[in-house]
């Protein structure tokens, strides 16, 4: 035992002193946590100016204002008034107005994929750890296997072929409908938002599979299992009851770093041009649009660039933050 | 050990042949390839585009025939006609595809025109593939022609053409990245709570979060359009060689296509991947550093009497360099694939920007030769891995 | 054993180690006094937690960040461990002072021969090369009583039990006979059948070197099998100390009463053990008085308020038996229910 082992023991007797819940120490711990807070109140921040986007612009998305083209920062509007606080760009659409349903889109995206991923890796993981046998060793060798191929290769070849495709996967009106109304999209440009969130969410969940099968497996070992199954549970009851919750740790901390993944991976797609395409602004294709300008107006990458970095460093401090909390053994 | 091999390539095969499959269904469901915006025309038409042209180009890249056909043939060159035993045909009926569809519009659900295939009005058999050219297989390293970047040469002039490009720059970058970001990794390590650590933690933390195509704009304006545009010396943006001469201040007149000339288009692709990469190892190795020092034997070896700096690249690092060496193999197979976004923001001419031009141009054979490599380095990479654990750590042996 | 006109070994005095944490300053070890003498075997007593291991790694000067020793010294043979430097300190580690730790398979390293590791004691302190360090090596993992020393010599340590890896350690410590060896809960991870013959090779092992041994463990039955002079330490402080047949015989200290009174005597019926209610304080907000107070069954029983006011000093209640506790002690105000004088005459 190390000496800074011995200060974990130490310390971990605090907890019979004060009389706090789970909750309220994990939120203390996060609240220590500076930048994380910091990161949450930024994210917030983004959040809102995302939600209210039809409040806050003064331009439609694809609103074109012929002749107002690269206007600088805060002009006016001629005609009807209206200021473009962060200028137009090449074709006189208004940035900040795209910028802020960029977000809307980006956001929405990266949280679904989120969910979907998470989700989708947590029963499989947990599927998987808890029963063993052939189905695991298949279902890991699968994992593991698309986890050591480079990914972007594959995102690309997946998303392109969707893209060129889009009947190959009926997608029912339903979902598209939801989504539309979320992104406040029309339901033609939401099918391509739907199939990046396929793309993402489809490799997403195998990083969070691998991660829940080691969680299950550790707690497999744990007696408090066993007393369940004596106790006549089912499996089913057994893997919903007790070993997803008693993962959740890992995994809310793998979520919010995957927000910060899924937002990059996103933003790259489009960015490449394999992703959600023009009309539809994201922060990766409005990016894109910049290099060709770059020379004379270098301000404008930063425009889009700026989001995408800030929103991605933030849901990475804030997963930093949460994993300080929630597990302080794994602190660096 | 010779059993463990055995097994691990027959499983090799077995993983390639199923990412084969994989990726050869994924691009034969994409439509576009030589045929996109190939459409019958009226013979009046200036560009006049006949039944029959349609049918020719079909055949010359096997279009006409069933996707399993298509998929030996792609794979191992077969079938190449018949079964020929003792002088005698055998299947030479088989219908393998259809040379003329008959393609009829239907109004969909959605209230759209579609084309539907209909029927056959030419089907092809086996015995006319006799005589009709066909790559050896992409197995044996023959990835066909390509159909529009380099239309009818084959795929692996073009891939001869950009490799060096890509070897050069993930190569320098590798090299760098963890000459660079392995020491530091160590060192901060070691220095667990001294100033120097939280710095450069904090510096590597928002390295890791800031995505490479943003980080590379960034370095373009700070480097070569902001300079150039102030008058100072500056670095050239993209490409990984000069068409014409151009002037640097202080530097002077850059001969296009000379050694200088190379290295100054090298120089900010390479720190872009390096400043990445660093970041990624140096947290990588730092992190398994610090899992190493608070073990017992570090402490063990402490005790003995040994210098710290013996304690430290002795013990701790032969343990800590355990992971690093297996997760080292996985650059291999980004050698040959390239850094595709870096690589598209410098327009450098290497593996992944022909990767994203051959999806982006449906180019399938080009990009499924890439994604094929690629795939095949993984595997190889991961056999790679195994065989590098057992020498490295003696508490794992094959089996 | 202690005979107190020989020249100590290593003398710890007022000994402060603490550790800097997030949580506050944790006070590992407060205010230790120890004594080694030449040749004997010292054990360190307590539960985990309570500072015992630290104050053995304090001796090695191998307490890291975010430890430090703010306080004390430790004498050994003269010279002050604690102001010393790095140079000189790696002469004295390893060669004149070498410990065994509780997990041996963790305590040696996996990727280098166990031949490798005992030869790298030489090659440092005895300037042995390569071939002279391997030679010497399986001599002593002979005389450590490895079975078939010369094919175990090459092998990695997760080829080796725990006995196994155990006597690799000791052969490890005692490579270069130091004046001292520390044996931090060297039997604790071992099966109950090898913990017999490792505390029977410790034994052997300190006849043949003369060694001084500190025996570190909560195990009171190993502590009256090995040690001829017992420390108990609680929360950080020595709370008594005495030679092993007085104090197992005759503690005096409520909280080694309880220690003792908690071991199962065999074919003695009990109802039931005696159990020290509560737990080890949190080491970084003390209780102002001694640290035992809130679980003191005794200070309850004469009605003592000095407990928690003031911290009591180790002070000598007969010749040679040191005990920390306001029961034995005068003060200003507060008179000691059970003085040594009293406790002679009970004792007739």
């Amino acid at each position: 035992m190390s000496a800074n082992m011995k200060v974990a023991e130490l310390t971990g007797e605090e907890i019979t002193i004060q009389e706090r819940t789970p909750f309220q120490i994990v939120m203390m711990r996060f609240r220590k946590h500076r930048l994380a807070m910091a990161a949450l109140v930024v994210i917030t921040l983004i959040f809102m100016l995302t939600l209210f986007a039809p409040y806050l612009a003064n331009f439609e998305v694809t609103e074109i204002s012929v002749g107002d083209y690269f206007l600088p920062f805060g002009a006016v509007d001629e005609d009807t008034g209206r200021v473009h606080y962060l200028g137009t760009d090449n074709i006189g659409r208004d940035y900040f107005s795209r910028l802020i349903f960029a977000g809307r889109v980006s956001l929405t995206v990266a949280l679904i994929s989120v969910l979907i991923s998470e989700t989708t890796g947590v029963i499989i993981g947990a599927i998987s750890g808890y029963y063993g046998g052939a189905l695991d060793n298949v279902l890991m060798r699968f994992v593991e296997f698309m986890l050591t191929i480079p990914s972007l290769p594959l995102l690309l070849i997946i998303s392109s072929m969707l893209l060129a495709n889009e009947d190959l996967i009926p997608i029912p009106a339903i979902v598209l409908n939801t989504f539309g109304k979320i992104m406040l999209l029309n339901p033609r440009d939401t099918r391509s938002a739907v199939l990046i969130i396929m793309v993402l969410a489809g490799f997403g969940w195998l990083g969070s599979a691998q991660l829940m099968r080691g969680m299950v497996l550790q707690i497999k070992q744990q007696t408090f299992v066993e007393a369940a199954r004596s106790l006549g549970a089912s499996n089913t009851w057994i893997i919903f009851k007790h070993m997803i919750p008693n993962a959740m740790a890992p995994i809310i901390v793998s979520a919010s770093l995957g927000l910060a993944g899924y937002v990059v991976a996103e933003a790259a797609l489009a960015f490449l041009g394999f992703g959600i395409q023009d009309p539809v602004p994201t922060w990766g294709n409005m990016l894109s649009a910049t290099q060709t300008f770059m020379m004379d107006k270098p301000w404008l990458p930063l425009v889009p660039g700026l989001p995408i970095f800030i929103c991605s460093l933030s849901f990475n401090y804030i997963g930093d933050g949460l994993r300080d909390a929630l597990d302080p053994r794994l602190k660096m | 050990m010779v059993a463990y091999l055995v097994r691990r390539v027959l499983q090799m095969i077995l993983v390639v042949f199923i990412s084969a499959i994989a990726s050869f269904a994924l691009l034969s469901l994409a439509p576009g390839g030589p045929l996109a915006g190939l459409r019958q025309t009226p013979a009046t038409s200036r560009f006049y585009i006949s039944a029959e042209d349609i049918a020719r180009i079909r055949t010359k890249y096997d279009l006409d025939l069933t996707i399993p056909v298509r998929f030996t043939r792609w794979l191992i060159g077969v079938p190449r006609g018949p079964l020929v035993i003792n002088g005698k045909e055998y299947f030479g009926d088989l219908v393998v595809g259809c040379r003329q569809p008959i393609e009829e519009e239907f109004l969909n659900d959605r209230g759209k025109y579609e084309t539907r295939v209909t029927g056959c009005s030419e089907i092809v058999y086996l015995r006319d593939l006799t005589g009709r050219s066909a790559s050896r297989g992409i197995l044996l390293g023959d990835f066909g022609v390509s159909w529009r970047l380099l239309r009818d040469r084959p795929v692996s002039d073009l891939i001869v053409s950009r490799l060096p490009k890509t070897l050069q720059l993930i190569g320098l970058e590798t090299l760098f990245s963890i000459l660079i970001g392995v020491p530091l990794g160590i060192y901060s390590a070691v220095k667990q709570y001294s100033k120097f650590d939280y710095f450069f933690t904090s510096l590597a933390f928002m390295g890791s979060a800031m995505p490479t195509f943003f980080f590379g704009i960034l370095m373009i304006l700070a480097f070569s359009i902001l300079p150039r545009n102030a008058g100072l010396p500056y670095l050239p943006p993209g490409l990984s060689e000069s068409v014409r001469d151009y002037t640097i201040p202080l530097l002077g007149t850059i001969t296009a296509g000379s050694a200088s000339d190379r290295v100054l288009h090298l120089i900010l692709p390479v720190s872009v991947l390096t400043l990445v990469n660093v970041a990624f190892w140096s947290r990588y190795i730092r992190s398994s550093m610090l899992e190493v020092l608070r073990q017992d034997y570090v402490r063990t070896a402490r005790a003995k009497g040994l210098r710290e700096n013996v304690v430290i690249m002795k013990h701790a690092l032969r343990n800590g360099l355990i992971p690093f060496v297996t997760i080292v193999v996985f650059t291999l197979p980004g050698l040959f694939s390239g850094a595709i976004i870096t690589e598209s923001i410098f327009s450098w001419p290497g593996m992944g920007r022909l990767y994203l031009l051959a999806l982006g141009d449906s180019d399938y054979p080009v990009a499924m030769a890439v994604f094929f490599i690629i795939a095949v380095l993984t595997v190889i990479a991961t056999l790679l891995r195994d065989i590098l654990y057992t020498v490295v750590d003696p508490r794992i042996r094959l089996k | 054993m202690a005979d107190n006109n020989k020249k100590p070994l290593l003398e710890i005095r007022n000994l402060k180690t603490y550790f800097y944490t997030e949580d506050g300053v944790v006070k590992a070890v407060d205010g230790v006094d120890l004594e080694v003498y030449p040749g004997e075997v010292l054990g360190l007593v307590g539960e985990s937690g309570c500072g015992k291991s630290v104050t053995s790694l304090a001796i090695m000067r191998l307490i890291s960040k975010p430890g430090k020793i703010v306080d004390g010294e430790i004498i050994f043979d003269g010279r002050d461990l604690v102001k010393l430097g790095e140079p000189e300190l790696m002469k004295i580690r390893g060669n004149r002072i070498s410990m065994i730790f509780q997990q041996p398979q963790s305590a040696l390293n996996p990727v280098f021969r166990v031949a490798d590791q005992i030869g790298e004691v030489l090659e440092v302190h005895q300037s042995l090369g390569k071939r002279a360090g391997d030679a010497r090596a399986i001599e002593l993992l002979k005389l450590v009583g490895m079975p078939d020393a010369e094919s175990r010599a090459k092998s990695f340590p997760h080829e080796l039990s725990g006995g196994q890896a155990q006597r690799v350690m000791i052969a490890m410590g005692l490579a270069c006979v130091p004046d001292m060896l520390i044996a931090d809960e060297p039997t604790t991870a071992l099966d109950v059948t090898i913990q017999a013959q490792i505390l029977n090779l410790i034994r052997d092992m300190r006849e043949k070197f003369g060694s001084s041994v500190i025996l570190i463990t909560h195990d009171l039955g190993v502590i009256a099998e090995m040690a001829e002079r017992v420390a108990v330490m609680y929360a950080g402080e020595i709370v008594e100390q005495a030679d092993v047949i007085p104090l197992f015989q005759k503690p005096i200290h409520p909280y080694t009463k309880g220690l003792i009174g908690s071991i199962p005597v065999l074919g003695r019926v009990r109802d039931q053990l005696d159990v020290i209610p509560g737990s080890v304080p949190n080491l970084v907000n003390l209780p102002p008085g001694c640290r035992f107070a809130p679980r003191c069954q005794a200070r309850k029983e004469y009605n003592l308020s000095i407990c928690t006011e003031k911290r009591p000093a180790l002070h000598d209640f007969e010749p040679g038996h040191k005990v920390r506790c306001w029961l034995y002690q005068d003060d200003e105000q507060h008179v000691a229910p059970l003085k040594a004088k009293k406790t002679a005459k009970e004792k007739k």
